[in-house]
């Protein structure tokens, strides 16, 4: 097959931001540029059509799309589905939903299972565009109907999670990611949120930069971190900086048949206000509403002080009061809640992915290990020098100095594990106003 | 010019244009009126970016595409009277199309717009107004305007504007929804394709305001409110406006059909538990 000839002549590359935009101009999968790319997500019908991917124009790839195709549906003729297939250094992973066919390709030795977390997720993206229900419709109805017809638009927004997650340990982690900010403004914006609660309001957020300020829900429901990390995607794009907005948006986990409707405005230049109805005709009452939450928070410097906090992004490694380390994500399990530090600054762009990469790789070695799983794992090579660590309350990923010896770095673990404990307040959302 | 003003912290707020900035001031405080204006077009041909030029004099090059709708404000001076458009800027996307009428609902303007370099959006267009002639307030005033008149050969601001190519780099990304035989390839649209006299002789016939702008360079922007507000019976919209609001205000209650539709109702389908709808909204 052409396509595995392309793969295996394909040469390791790992590319950098600024090439990406030199790269998207290039349409053809016979590039060298299309080929070099280390993570491939393609999405296709069942029928072979194309309907999305990350590089080159859809439409030139379609003999490629019918050549998955053609892969998939052999397979899937002798009930045996194909479920991932090795390539050279490239790893393809298949994942199959309803009519939708995604592939995931990487040079990265991802494991199987996380790319199809990750295929898993591009799927609840499009889901949560059209819903299930929609989708199952459109193709019964037309098996060869051009989805992306229907997709227009949200092309920017499916390319902004698939290039997250490729950066991001928040996809993996499944839980939220916080902002760390004094514990009484959260708690003095969480009530503002509900003294300011219509009737129709079934949820309140605020967020910066993809980071839960705090939120407000029903005493007896909360919506899945990973409906929230799609909505929080969503709500990154630049469409949503001016004005105010009103969309319907469907959360997978939530219900995957119907939409519900969502408010969001920006409140100060980096704070999105989210509010979420089940009812399309609410948008007044948001209004009023958000009107209501800037009006109390302008009363004091609430709103001042929030987009002080949010344009800090996030903490550095030092201010954890430790030197050496470089990158630290620390999850909260009670709470399902994490927050992470910047990489340090020496560390370059390449350095960034393979340490996520690794994360990725301990957290499912830790997380999907039988019934006795592994409690703490030491990851060195001659660049990096990873810790991951489980108790039942917390999960840990630390990268250090290369050079520190394994001493060295359980006393700075747990030097940072005890300014985490006196910090927790501030790092999490501990109160989330419910109603 | 451009950011100092653009009152991106407060919506609704009081942004307020050069042009009628002593209203607030100068004359005797009578109430703005409120105006309900909705804009409709095919994907791409630059709503959001007329609405922005309009609102808060800027302009993005390739401007993301709209989800769902963008709701912003602007106040227009008009001889004595302060008027309040409340602008519904709605996303092109076919997907988008049932929920049009809930925009246009109660509206008092409909601005229409097409892309003077893409045949397939004056269609678009004609389809939109036939809608709105069949659906909405009988006395909606709708203006069609064609935009991106900066790329018009013919047109004198064309000469003084540059790189016409990354106006609309939108519209590559975005299918014309609908007619997939009939492909706008993307070398086209780059010159213009509709000609004013066929546009103007049918916004005529059809009884439209009619204009060309251009978002880019704001050329025929702001003319587009204005001619819009003159047409507008405005005593007749002040008198029935206190009674809309209150109707507006009344439909913002949750009803329990739309609360099962959105999945409140208790089939737990996936184990999770879900607020039913007796505890959750009211």
């Amino acid at each position: 097959m052409d396509a595995n000839g392309t793969i295996q002549n394909a040469q390791r590359h790992t590319y950098s931001l600024e090439d990406i935009e030199a790269e998207e101009r290039l349409e053809d999968f016979h590039s060298p540029e299309w080929r070099q790319q280390s993570r491939h997500f393609l999405v296709l019908s069942s029928a072979g059509k194309p309907i999305y991917s990350r590089y080159g124009s859809e439409t030139q790839l379609s003999t490629l799309m019918s050549a998955i195709q053609a892969i998939i549906s052999t397979f899937a003729d002798m009930s045996d589905p194909v479920k991932s297939m090795m390539v050279g250094n490239y790893t393809m992973v298949f994942y199959t939903n309803g009519p939708l066919y995604l592939l995931a390709v990487s040079n990265s030795m991802d494991p199987d299972e996380l790319l199809r977390g990750e295929l898993q997720l591009l799927h609840s993206q499009i889901v949560s565009i059209l819903t299930s229900a929609q989708l199952t419709k459109i193709f019964e109805q037309r098996g060869n109907f051009d989805l992306r017809q229907l997709l227009g638009g949200t092309e920017g927004i499916i390319d902004q999670l698939v290039d997250k997650m490729g950066i991001d340990f928040t996809f993996s982690l499944g839980s939220l990611d916080t902002l760390w900010m004094r514990y009484r403004l959260r708690d003095r914006i969480g009530k503002a949120l509900v003294n300011a609660r219509a009737k129709g309001v079934l949820y309140a957020m605020l967020l910066a930069d993809m980071k839960l300020v705090t939120l407000m829900r029903p005493r007896k429901h909360s919506l899945h971190p990973a409906d929230l990390h799609l909505l929080f995607n969503m709500a990154a794009s630049r469409t949503f900086s001016t004005g105010e907005h009103w969309t319907p948006v469907c959360f997978p986990k939530f219900n995957d048949q119907g939409f519900l409707h969502v408010y969001l405005n920006y409140i100060t230049p980096s704070v999105a206000l989210i509010l979420v109805s089940a009812d399309r005709d609410s948008f007044l009452t948001m209004t009023e509403c958000r009107q209501r939450i800037t009006q109390d928070l302008s009363t004091d410097d609430s709103l001042l002080r929030l987009e002080d906090a949010a344009s800090q992004r996030a903490l550095r490694p030092y201010e954890l009061g430790v030197t050496g380390l470089l990158q630290l994500y620390y999850r909260h399990k009670m709470l399902v809640q994490h927050f992470g530090t910047r990489f340090e600054e020496s560390i370059d762009e390449n350095q960034q992915r393979r340490i996520i990469n690794t994360y990725k790789r301990l957290r499912l070695y830790m997380t999907k290990g039988g019934p006795n799983p592994l409690r703490i794992m030491y990851h060195r090579t001659a660049t990096d020098t990873v810790l991951a660590w489980q108790s039942s309350a917390f999960e840990l990923y630390a990268t250090v100095e290369p050079s520190m010896d394994v001493k060295t770095m359980i006393r700075l673990v747990n030097t940072v594990l005890e300014w985490i404990k006196n910090e927790e307040d501030h790092l999490f959302v501990i109160n989330a106003p419910s109603y | 010019m451009s950011h100092e003003n653009s009152p991106r912290n407060t919506p609704g707020g009081a942004s307020v244009s050069a042009a009628s900035d002593t209203a607030s001031q100068s004359t005797a405080p009578a109430k703005p009126i409120q105006i309900k204006v909705v804009l409709l077009g095919e994907a791409a041909v630059g709503k959001s970016s007329l609405v922005l030029r309009f609102v808060n004099d800027e302009f993005q090059e390739n401007k993301e595409p709209t989800i769902g709708a963008a709701f912003l404000t602007q106040k227009v001076r008009l001889d004595d009277s302060v008027l309040k458009l409340d602008i519904w800027d709605t996303a092109g996307q076919e997907r988008f199309h049932s929920l049009a009428p809930m925009y246009y609902r109660n509206a008092q303007a409909a601005v229409v717009v097409y892309d003077i370099t893409r045949a397939s959006s004056l269609d678009r267009a004609k389809s939109w107004i036939k809608e709105l002639q069949r659906q909405a307030n009988p006395d909606i005033v709708i203006a069609l305007v064609g935009n991106k008149l900066d790329l018009a050969s013919d047109s004198p601001s064309a000469n003084s504007t540059s790189t016409p190519e990354v106006h609309d780099d939108a519209a590559d990304t975005e299918e014309a929804p609908g007619d997939a035989g009939d492909e706008n390839s993307e070398s086209e649209g780059r010159s213009r394709q509709i000609a004013t006299a066929t546009a103007s002789s049918y916004a005529q016939s059809a009884g439209l305001l009619f204009l060309e702008a251009s978002a880019k360079t704001g050329e025929g922007v702001v003319e587009t409110f204005t001619e819009i507000a003159k047409k507008l019976d405005l005593n007749k919209i002040a008198m029935t406006s206190r009674g809309a609001r209150a109707a507006q205000l009344n439909s913002g209650n949750v009803n329990a059909n739309l609360l099962s539709e959105a999945g409140f109702a208790a089939d737990g389908s996936d184990g999770r538990t879900r607020a039913n709808p007796d505890n959750c909204a009211c």
